[in-house]
């Protein structure tokens, strides 16, 4: 499984898509919905959602979790469930080794 | 042990040949074979392609003289007659690990971004400031494959002394496990970024058997002995191999084991076209040759025993 290694960098400089995927990471392989994720990372569920699948021209579609394949969306009785793919799963293990060595650069 | 030597020696050839076809593209790209034909000197050609990092063109056009695809004649660089034949066969296929491509693809894609500046940010091959992407490396499955290799080959187990010179961020993970908790593994590296990477993981795991040291290996002093000192791609890296090869051999217990993993330039033709990638590395020099380790060894004050394993892995018993 490749990960590019700008993705990294890209999820590690901003906090809310790093948040998301901590929390997301904590209670793989379940899944949750928008309010519950913006409840517990302390954010506006229109953020949330800009961070997951991308929100007008606030935030870019492109680097959305869900286009970068690190989150999936899961459709049950017609609600729409976030939950961690595997792919996101190692970018979170890199995420929590290279936090040390991120924090040089902060 | 036999089919990992293989897995090791096979995934090497292929690396090398997949550097070549690469190596052909950026010819190709760059209209470099076409210019060739107009009749020009060695720095006219230089001016007139595009390539605005014009000692790294120069690199690149040494490479295909080493490889035989241009000649010199004087001041002219003329295209020589050259072909190539890339070689998958029913019986190497089983052996080929498809991780390694996409991160040698990257690499390739850096050549683009090199070609306009050395110091261009997309480039990630800086030991310290890209510390993230050669973890991203050293914890390839291929990177695996030559760590299981040197743990079987030195019988790595607990309470042994082991001295990793140029240990990257997966190995004080991966070979440290086989020596706790009564041994002891120091890794020495020169990159505070790798380390920093390294030891987040050794704590994570409670490792407290590992040490790890920031050092150039070039200037280790070891005061303590080993039964094992490891030097897995890491000499291409060095300039004065004899010396360091001396310190992993004074560092050796009688009876212990040096044990080294490297693409020896003999066994593998055409290893400069991967070389010429890893040169955006500041710090890479070349591949060893097995016989400049051996000069080196017959130059240290110590008898020992040579074993080759396949075409990548030394074993010197210090007697």
């Amino acid at each position: 499984m490749y990960i590019d290694p700008f993705v990294i960098r890209s999820i590690n400089r901003s906090e809310l898509r790093k948040r998301i995927l901590l929390y997301l990471n904590e209670i793989y392989p379940s899944s949750t919905y928008l309010a519950e994720i913006a409840r517990v990372v302390k954010s506006d569920p229109s953020n949330v959602k800009g961070a997951l699948i991308g929100l007008g021209n606030r935030y870019n579609g492109s680097s959305s979790l869900v286009s970068l394949g690190l989150v999936e969306i899961v459709e049950r009785d017609g609600f729409k469930y976030y939950r961690l793919t595997d792919y996101g799963k190692k970018v979170v293990e890199l995420l929590k080794s290279y936090h040390l060595y991120y924090s040089r650069f902060m | 042990m036999e089919g990992l030597i293989k897995k090791l020696d096979k995934n090497i050839s292929a690396m090398v040949q997949i550097s070549m076809l690469h190596i052909f593209q950026i010819g190709l790209k760059y209209g470099i074979f076409t210019r060739l034909t107009e009749d020009k000197s060695y720095n006219d050609i230089l001016n007139l392609i595009s390539f605005g990092n014009k000692p790294l063109l120069k690199e690149l056009l040494d490479t295909y003289v080493k490889l035989g695809v241009l000649k010199r004649e004087g001041e002219r660089l003329l295209m020589d007659e050259f072909s190539y034949t890339v070689r998958l066969s029913p019986e190497s296929a089983p052996y080929i690990i498809p991780g390694w491509v996409s991160i040698f693809e990257e690499i390739y894609r850096m050549i683009d971004y090199a070609s306009i500046t050395p110091e261009h940010p997309k480039i990630l091959m800086d030991f310290d400031k890209d510390a993230d992407f050669w973890d991203m490396r050293l914890s390839l499955e291929f990177n695996s494959i030559y760590r299981k290799i040197i743990a079987k080959a030195g019988n790595l187990k607990d309470e042994m002394r082991v001295l990793d010179l140029g240990c990257g961020s997966v190995s004080p993970i991966e070979i440290g496990q086989f020596l706790g908790p009564n041994g002891k593994y120091v890794g020495v590296d020169f990159s505070p970024g790798i380390l920093s990477i390294a030891e987040s993981r050794v704590k994570g795991a409670g490792f407290d058997w590992v040490t790890l040291r920031e050092l150039d290996i070039r200037k280790a002093v070891p005061r303590n002995r080993y039964d094992a000192v490891i030097m897995s791609f890491v000499l291409e890296y060095i300039d004065s191999i004899g010396r360091v090869i001396k310190t992993a051999m004074n560092a050796l217990e009688s009876g212990g084991r040096l044990i080294i993993v490297e693409p020896f330039k003999e066994n593998y033709p055409n290893i400069c076209a991967w070389e010429f990638f890893e040169k955006l590395t500041k710090e890479f020099n070349s591949f060893p040759t097995k016989s400049a380790i051996l000069g080196a060894l017959e130059n240290s004050p110590h008898e020992f025993k040579l074993k080759e394993l396949g075409n990548s892995v030394l074993i010197i018993t210090k007697l």
